[in-house]
């Protein structure tokens, strides 16, 4: 188990530190642009103006890197795809891959944004402070001391990194697999005929409405009871208490207003009587 | 619980799902859900990583060394903290952000951490680095935050309390967020420690006398003290001095020296000194170590520890609107601790003077609420009630906020439904509550928590009424010849200072000296230098004229009071503490008449 205790700070911590930091960074800027590229080249060939379109991409994922988060990617794209894909049925899993890259650059970007708010600082700025701050002499004890176990926690600390952003993709792909699934039992794709069929053996309602409303009404109370469990006791009580107030409302509000404005008409009657008694 | 960021993923996922679905075209309807079913998963992860790493969260801290909850620091002095942050599950995720939140009595001095897995927020609220400097070196200290997963995290800083009083350290603010930042949570950990503030005194040395100009006895009627000291410990031998009495001159030494030399005594001699600390409001009000009060209890205390040093014992006279609490006199350590003690409790705020509700303090509640209980400011749970009125947008917001306060008080305070809903309509009663709650978490009597007052112009009389009350309960205490100490805001009631004169004359008709330490405001002597203004803007020209007005006031009430023979000093600093300690050196001679003395070093 690595301790990480403070008390025996070092300038090698300090650089493994900012190396470490600044290698994640480094990395996402690079994957960022790199699956930038691929969506890129991938997309925007429908379109008469796909050079241009594409030139608009790069400077908004630049700007997006930069600026703002991968919203602005996921709706220029979208916008793309409305203006240019023609209406199809079906085609299920062709669209996996390049779902794949388009959500995998707003992961990317969203990362990368998250790391630099949190250190709260830029590539630029890590790269210049470690640039000019002088490493403490490797000959040193306390280098001599720390560095070892400090370079190991660094290198387990990239793995953990690289580990949680593998995972973070396999959830991605799950998401898109579903989505692809999901569409290809839903209408649209299943066809006309399909939806006919199964429609019209149902006198009640239209297929798939039922399994719909089944799956929707359970994801609902599914997160709502997710929800709840994630409550803190105080939270809880809060939670009843405002649900009371809200349901009794009107007639408290009126009790207290009236009594208030009962109050401000006695307060003038006591000075007085007051002053009579002096 | 989702951020912007999420939201912002949302809707144009919906949106490309519904126009995708309707158009049929399925690469976008495609893109679009997989957007939605992604955010799905990752709030799926982020709530099964708040439901099972949160409770699993264990949290110690150390002041000092010790983990205990409570204990006692003295004002001034570094206070080391350490904060050690563990899992039960062996492992911390990221990413963490957690703040020791600290209150506004203390000053964060500094801290270190450099971790290779940790990365150290600013602590300092509000200090801007530059980006070139934002690296690591200068964010440091209560703020921490955890960027890749760590078993366990424990990091010190160093902090200072401001003021004598209480100190409480009430606990972790967690932040919560997942690896995108599409999800936070917000979350108080209880970890509370109060401690005990004590003053910090100076190290004075020894003001004996250097020169004895005068030898004139005591006029009949004046005894000397009642207890008659030994005197024959010899203290040092030194040259004589025209009116040294000729049975101290040491003969054979100055047969020896060929020049006269006397020989001077140890003081056996015993001198009660009473420290009179006034606490009325007027003394209590500003930040934590910018108040009056504790510019008095660092006299107070360095006057007492000098005294005590000295073999003295010393005892004090607290008062203030509550009344007056008389601590009798002590000597040693312990009467030292004790009443060292007795001033920390004496500095505590008592309960504030009811005040209006002001937009000011209904957003400094507001944001302190925040972040003490963000729990209780979550708009899911603490849900406000629909209402029509007002209709204002901006009365709408004031009644938004308001209710959502009261909602949280009246969790905090454990408050029935009626008196929550009391306080969304009465102005009164919130404006207590919130002063009530900012006080408690330890804000000082400031802007907002009480409206500043223009100096000078209230409550002299009943300052100078409690402050008689106070001096003739020390005299009628007192034996003879005692030193009584008056630290008090004098210069505030300058104009009402006759209303104290018959005390200082009946303290002065029995032979005690009397010593004023009057504190500065602005920690600035009212001085020449300090009247003209060095620049033409308006703080500067404000402060001019403060000092101006001080000055006459200070000029007429030395003239008051040094006409009845009483020392006055008008600040709170060293030369008060030498002030003090020369007129005990006077009651202890018996002489009447001032004599030089040495300067002594004060050491804080």
């Amino acid at each position: 188990m690595t301790q990480t205790r403070t008390s025996s700070r070092s300038c090698s911590s300090y650089a493994v530190n900012k190396s470490g930091l600044m290698f994640q960074l480094i990395a996402y800027v690079l994957l960022t642009l790199g699956t930038g590229v691929l969506v890129g080249t991938s997309s925007f060939e429908a379109s008469r103006i796909a050079v241009s379109l594409r030139l608009i991409f790069a400077a908004v994922l630049l700007l997006s890197v930069k600026r703002w988060t991968g919203t602005i990617l996921l709706v220029f794209i979208q916008i793309d795809l409305f203006s240019s894909e023609s209406r199809q049925l079906g085609g299920g899993m062709g669209y996996l891959v390049s779902d794949m890259l388009v959500l995998s650059l707003i992961l990317f970007v969203s990362r990368y944004r998250l790391l630099r708010q949190t250190t709260s600082s830029g590539l630029m700025a890590m790269l210049r402070s470690l640039w000019f701050d002088e490493p403490e002499p490797s000959n040193s004890p306390r280098a001599s001391n720390t560095s070892a176990s400090e370079q190991s926690a660094a290198a387990s600390a990239i793995g953990r990194s690289a580990l949680s952003a593998g995972f973070g993709l396999t959830r991605l792909l799950v998401a898109c697999v579903a989505a692809v699934v999901i569409l290809m039992i839903l209408p649209p794709s299943a066809g006309r005929d399909e939806w006919l069929v199964n429609s019209s053996g149902n006198s009640v309602f239209l297929w798939p409405g039922p399994f719909l409303l089944t799956c929707l009404l359970g994801l609902l109370i599914l997160l709502t009871e997710i929800t709840w469990r994630q409550q803190t006791e105080s939270q809880s009580s809060q939670y009843a208490r405002s649900a009371f107030l809200k349901a009794h409302n009107p007639d408290l509000r009126r009790i207290v207003v009236r009594r208030l404005k009962l109050l401000t008409k006695r307060r003038p009657k006591a000075k007085v009587s007051d002053n009579a008694e002096s | 619980m989702m951020t912007a960021r999420a939201r912002w993923l949302v809707l144009p996922g919906a949106v490309g799902l519904f126009l995708g679905m309707l158009r049929g075209q399925m690469g976008l309807a495609t893109l679009s859900l997989s957007v939605l079913i992604w955010i799905i998963t990752e709030w799926a992860v982020f709530c099964w990583r708040v439901w099972y790493q949160l409770p699993g969260l264990r949290v110690s801290r150390t002041v000092n060394g010790r983990s205990g909850t409570g204990g006692v620091l003295w004002c001034g002095r570094p206070v080391h903290v350490t904060v050690k942050l563990e899992s039960a599950s062996g492992f911390i995720h990221p990413i963490l952000r957690i703040k020791d939140v600290l209150p506004e009595n203390v000053e964060l001095l500094s801290e270190s951490p450099r971790d290779p897995q940790v990365f150290i927020e600013s602590a300092a609220a509000g200090r801007e680095m530059s980006a070139a400097n934002s690296a690591i070196e200068a964010r440091t200290g209560n703020q921490l935050s955890v960027i890749v997963g760590v078993p366990e995290i424990s990091w010190s800083y160093t902090v200072r309390m401001r003021g004598a009083g209480k100190m409480l350290l009430p606990g972790l603010r967690l932040t919560i967020q997942d690896a995108l930042g599409f999800f936070r949570v917000e979350r108080f950990i209880d970890l509370r420690q109060e401690f005990r503030v004590l003053p910090n005194y100076a190290e004075t040395d020894s003001p004996q006398s250097m020169i004895k100009r005068t030898n004139a006895l005591s006029q009949h009627g004046i005894h000397r003290l009642q207890r008659s000291g030994m005197g024959s410990e010899l203290l040092e031998l030194r040259e004589y001095v025209p009116g040294d009495p000729p049975k101290s001159i040491a003969w054979k030494v100055s047969a020896r020296r060929d020049k006269l030399m006397t020989r001077q005594y140890e003081s056996e001699v015993p001198v009660r000194v009473q420290l009179i600390l006034d606490g009325t409001i007027g003394t209590r009000l500003g930040g934590f170590g910018r108040r009056l009060i504790d510019q008095m209890n660092f006299v107070a205390c360095s006057v007492a520890k000098s005294a005590i040093s000295a073999g003295d014992p010393v005892g004090a006279v607290l008062f203030d609107e509550r009344g007056q609490r008389r601590i009798k006199p002590g000597n040693g350590d312990k009467g030292f601790y004790s009443l060292v003690e007795a001033f920390s409790e004496f500095s505590v705020p008592p309960p504030a003077p009811p005040i209006k509700l002001t937009p000011e303090l209904l957003n400094t509640a507001t944001n302190v609420c925040g972040e003490r209980f963000p729990e209780l400011m979550d708009d899911r749970f603490n849900q406000v009630p629909f209402a029509l009125f007002p209709i204002s947008p901006w009365k709408r917001r004031i009644h938004h906020v308001r209710s959502m306060l009261a909602g949280a008080f009246a969790e905090i305070f454990a408050l029935g439904p009626a008196t929550q809903v009391r306080l969304i309509y009465d102005d009164a009663m919130m404006g207590l509550y919130m002063q009530h709650f900012l006080v408690l978490t330890g804000m000082s009597w400031m802007e907002p928590v009480i409206p500043p007052r223009e100096r000078g112009f209230h409550d002299g009389m009943a300052r100078m009424e409690l402050l008689s009350d106070a001096v003739r309960t020390t005299v009628a205490h007192a034996r003879d010849n005692e030193v009584l100490v008056i630290l008090s805001d004098l210069l505030d009631c300058a104009p009402a200072i006759s209303h104290l004169l018959p005390a200082l004359r009946m303290a002065r008709g029995r032979h005690h000296r009397v010593a004023v330490v009057c504190p500065s405001p602005t920690f600035v002597r009212p001085g020449p230098a300090n009247t003209t203004p060095r620049r033409d803007d308006v703080a500067d020209l404000l402060f001019a004229a403060e000092q101006i007005r001080n000055r006459e006031l200070k000029q007429r009430m030395n003239r008051e009071l040094r006409r009845l023979g009483i020392a006055v000093s008008m600040s709170g600093e060293s030369n008060a503490i030498r002030m003090v300690m020369a007129e005990t050196e006077l009651a202890r001679s018996g002489r009447t008449a001032g004599s030089s003395v040495r300067a002594a070093g004060v050491r804080t």
